[in-house]
């Protein structure tokens, strides 16, 4: 009886006990955060947010194999999956708030620090191009319309911008009223504009590979957004190429027709700068087989021309095209003097010969810009000006800016203008990558980088570039052994740029596969 | 100084269980209970690894037992499995000469059985349940005592010999119910149905003397087949005043299981022949086998994420074993023995061991390691023997059972545990424990989504 008597009062306890009010238990963050986590990996971003939110209301701690029960443990890192979600779903603003939590304590395990990485340089970028957060998903009058407008704004974060306007249109497509009410037309049109943005500077980097891939990149381009400067400067710029080659080949015919030593010799520099302008086009109209047979001829003992008509060779259909390629032939070699008269000569003998009018104009105008900026260097209170001189003699003619040696000299004006010349020497030479002249680029982070010391931050990017651009022009070097010697400048400046700073990385959205592997190739 | 309200729940429950403290029953005096083996072993692996310090722990499936309130813990639901190889050995005073002395001859079982399976879940993240079936008894042995003179004898009496054997099995059927209370504080309960399996057979011959021997003739047989049902109950608490430290309580109202036991007389014993054995008259007679209560409290530290540490002492009311309004007398010739001659210690058990993670990742492994102490609760005989008594049946009763229960030694048994552990992803887990020179023990915990 007394056993029994004290066995109810236990059990009287126990359901006192149990009949409070109960509470959420701490150890309750588990499964939403699991089940979190797997929505984010199955990238499912509003889900992931809802069950982290969740875990996190929870427990807030986060902790490295935290204690799940028993035995069972897990790496609790919600703010990372919750900046990750964040960012794909657009809402920088919290996405940032996160991955600053996510950083303390930082996940050990290096995918989530890779994942860390990437989402907070992507964040970076989100934030530069844009400060304003993305809106939130809205409800929609029509169902389909929300979800497809979060795929809109997800793609657009994950940079797939082609899957972003289609869902855009799709939105529209499921409610037009609502699309226009949110006005999500501005939306879509910053999308395709920075996807154009996109394409185009794809194609400025396949300009030097491929014009046809270059050529579809730009079209596609301006199908996406028409109007665009940089797509209409790609398509310009090929276009230039085109004509360029189109003289050159045409030329290098007249020069070879000629049949003397030096009209063969004209005709080979010709032909060489054609397969610069345009190696595909050189490779498809099979030129080589022209330069062979150039090379051929000046090998053989000179034929003499046949005579006809009183002893004379027969006048080219425009006798301005030969002095003009001299002109450039003599420019290749410094020879700007001679260069000058003999685009002159050509403009003489047609006057409506406009390349020889631009040769001419950029010749006088580079001299004029560099004896203008020689002569304000040393006038007080005219350094700036004779700074913009030499950029802009620089971006008229970057190697005849080299040969002139002016690199120090502008380097110098800006270092007394209290600006970095390393910073301003990377700046200008990336602007002269992203332009697609890597001759330029050259010229500019050489002599910023002769300024800096070794041991300078800054040194380390400026030999990578510099890598870079000669890596670019041995991309688009015909000569088997011009590509050696650049490839080996390129390699030998990467490889002083990972002895700066062994984990130093080349930016995939700047460089070229081609060239980032080249890169690691040094690194090894 | 402010209490908390989780701290003030925690103290409350301490005082409804001290103050419900219950007395319990008894066994008998025949040759089988001076040595039963109680199994208060705490289910798991990793408990028993770790010195079966677990009260203040309880963050598996096994507090169902260990300490209910633990249940609430699970974050998935999940199937749990034990096995268990017992060496059973058990000190007897078994030899002709042996009561003179003192050595004792150990006889050895080995016992293999499934001793907890449950299956519990967790639901609306504020409660779980489980079901759990529990072998906490499982009682083998045989044994023959040879015919042992009586020290101090009047009569200068032998003992009969004895050929006798036990097979005791308990197991507990219980549907547990855990409650998250407060942030920091979790009960719960065990409701039981237990069931007892009880087979003894005692076999007493007539002894032959010039020389003392076996003559091989009954002279009488106790024997015990019954089985029992009833209910019983634990309950727990769990307070956790941080994520490092968590103490728990435990009380366990163990089953009071009602048998019987019967005598069986050989009507041949004066004419030295073995003949159908008859019922002595004054049996069955009724045989409470009272289940020691439990009242324990752990405390669980985890001073790092790699290491737990953790420290029980367990109360067990052994006494209830040998109370007199239940000890039932199988053996009274003088008729001057009334049941409080027998006397059973409630002994605190201290229970200590530590976990360490030695590898973490998706496949984590524990190395654990423990000791525990169990403080000698043989039954003692306390009748007072008067060599100038002319009762002489009451002297004779007397220095028999004085001879049965109190000649063997009385040592603190003290063993150390270790084990380890295998986690395989968030879905199973795998634990080994040795406990030195008595158990091996292995278990293993399915989750489920």
């Amino acid at each position: 009886m007394r056993h029994q008597r004290h066995a109810i009062g236990v059990a009287l306890a126990a359901v006192m006990l149990l009949s409070v009010a109960v509470y959420a238990q701490n150890s309750r963050w588990a499964k939403p955060y699991q089940d979190g986590v797997k929505a984010a990996e199955a990238k499912k971003w509003a889900e992931a947010v809802a069950l982290i939110e969740q875990a996190v209301a929870v427990n807030p701690k986060a902790e490295r194999q935290k204690l799940i029960e028993g035995v069972f443990r897990v790496d609790y890192f919600p703010y990372l999956y919750l900046g990750m979600a964040y960012m794909e779903l657009g809402q920088f603003e919290k996405a940032q708030q996160n991955l600053e939590k996510a950083k303390n304590p930082a996940p050990t395990d290096r995918r989530l620090q890779g994942l860390n990485a990437t989402y907070l340089a992507r964040l970076q970028d989100s934030l530069g191009s844009s400060k304003k957060p993305a809106p939130a998903v809205v409800a929609a009058v029509n169902p389909a319309f929300a979800p497809a407008l979060q795929r809109a704004e997800a793609s657009f974060a994950a940079r797939r911008y082609a899957d972003a306007l289609g869902a855009y249109d799709a939105a529209k497509g499921a409610d037009a009223a609502e699309y226009s009410k949110q006005n999500l037309q501005a939306k879509r049109d910053e999308t395709a504009r920075t996807y154009a943005l996109q394409l185009a500077d794809e194609g400025r980097q396949s300009l030097g590979e491929s014009a046809s891939a270059a050529r579809g990149k730009f079209q596609q381009a301006d199908q996406v957004f028409p109007g665009l400067k940089e797509t209409s400067d790609g398509l310009a710029e090929l276009r230039r190429r085109d004509d360029q080659y189109a003289q050159l080949k045409s030329g290098a015919e007249q020069d070879i027709s000629a049949n003397t030593t030096a009209s063969l010799r004209t005709a080979l520099a010709k032909l060489d700068q054609a397969k610069a302008a345009q190696p595909e086009q050189f490779t498809t109209d099979n030129l080589v087989a022209r330069v062979n047979f150039v090379n051929g001829r000046l090998n053989a003992p000179i034929v003499p021309a046949p005579v006809v008509q009183g002893g004379s060779v027969p006048a080219p259909a425009d006798p301005s095209k030969g002095l003009l390629d001299a002109g450039r032939l003599l420019a290749s070699q410094g020879k700007y003097t001679e260069a000058e008269a003999s685009y002159s000569g050509a403009l003489q003998r047609n006057p409506s010969n406009l390349d020889a009018k631009a040769a001419l104009d950029a010749s006088r105008k580079y001299a004029a810009l560099v004896n203008e900026g020689r002569s304000l260097k040393d006038k007080r209170g005219s350094a700036p000006a004779a700074r913009k001189s030499f950029e802009d003699a620089r971006t008229l003619d970057s190697q005849r800016f080299e040969r002139d040696a002016l690199g120090p000299v502008l380097t110098a004006l800006l270092k007394d203008a209290g600006v970095d010349p390393a910073k301003e020497g990377l700046r200008q030479g990336l602007l002269a990558l992203l332009k697609g002249d890597a001759q330029e680029s050259i010229a500019i982070l050489q002599p910023a980088l002769e300024q800096t010391g070794s041991g300078d931050a800054g040194a380390v990017a400026l030999h990578a570039y510099l890598g870079v651009a000669y890596a670019t022009r041995a991309l688009s070097s015909s000569k088997p052994d011009d590509q050696t010697r650049l490839n080996g400048f390129a390699v030998e400046q990467f490889k002083l740029a990972v002895a700066s700073q062994r984990n130093y990385q080349l930016s995939p959205r700047i460089v070229s596969p081609k060239i980032i592997a080249i890169f690691e190739q040094a690194r090894r | 100084m402010t209490i908390g309200r989780s701290a003030r729940m925690f103290l409350g429950a301490i005082a409804v269980l001290l103050a419900t403290s219950a007395s319990a029953a008894a066994q008998t005096n025949d040759e089988i209970f001076p040595q039963f083996q109680w199994n208060f072993s705490t289910p798991g692996a990793r408990a028993n690894a770790m010195g079966r310090a677990f009260i203040g722990m309880a963050d598996d499936a096994t507090a169902t037992i260990s300490n209910p309130a633990g249940l609430v813990s699970l974050t998935r639901p999940q199937v749990y499995l034990e096995f268990k190889s017992t060496n059973l050995e058990v000190d007897r005073l078994a030899k002709s000469d042996s009561l003179t002395t003192l050595n004792p001859t150990t006889s050895s079982a080995d016992i293999n059985a499934l001793s907890f399976f449950s299956v519990s879940m967790p639901f609306k993240s504020r409660f779980a349940v489980g079901f759990t079936v529990h072998q906490f008894l499982n009682y083998q042995e045989e044994f023959t005592l040879d015919p042992r003179p009586i020290p101090n004898s009047p009569g200068q009496f032998v003992f009969f010999p004895v050929t006798g054997s036990a097979d005791f099995k308990g197991t507990t059927f219980g549907v547990t119910a855990s409650a998250v209370v407060s942030p920091k504080l979790n009960v719960g309960v065990t409701i039981s149905a237990n069931h007892l399996d009880a087979q003894a057979l005692a076999t007493r011959n007539k002894v032959l003397f010039n020389p003392t021997r076996d003559s091989g003739i009954i002279a009488n047989q106790t024997v015990t087949d019954k089985t029992s049902t009833v209910a019983a109950f634990s309950f727990g608490v769990l307070y956790k005043p941080s994520d490092k430290i968590s103490v728990g309580l435990l009380g366990a109202m163990a089953p009071k299981f009602k048998i019987d036991e019967d005598k069986l007389l050989n009507p041949g014993f004066d004419t030295n022949t073995n003949q159908p054995l008859t019922g002595d008259p004054d049996f069955p007679k009724p045989v409470t086998i009272a289940v020691p209560n439990r009242f324990g409290v752990g405390l669980a530290a985890r001073p790092t994420p790699k290491w737990v540490l953790a420290f029980d002492a367990v109360w067990i009311q052994y006494s209830s074993l040998t109370s007199k309004e239940n000890f039932t007398l199988i053996f009274n010739d003088s008729d001057n023995l009334f049941g409080d001659e027998f006397v059973t210690k409630d002994v605190t058990e201290m229970h200590f061991g530590a976990e360490y993670n030695v590898r973490g990742g998706n496949m984590p492994i524990f190395l654990r390691a423990g000791v525990f102490t169990n403080p000698n609760h043989a039954v003692k005989f306390t009748g007072v023997h008067d060599p100038t008594s002319s009762a002489i049946d009451t002297i004779e009763e007397n220095v028999s059972d004085e001879a049965i229960y109190n000649f063997l030694p009385r040592d603190m048994e003290t063993r150390g545990t270790i084990g380890a552990g295998f986690v395989f992803g968030q879905r199973a887990q795998l634990d080994i424990a040795y406990v030195v020179g008595k158990e091996l023990v292995a278990s293993t915990a399915i989750r489920f989504r």
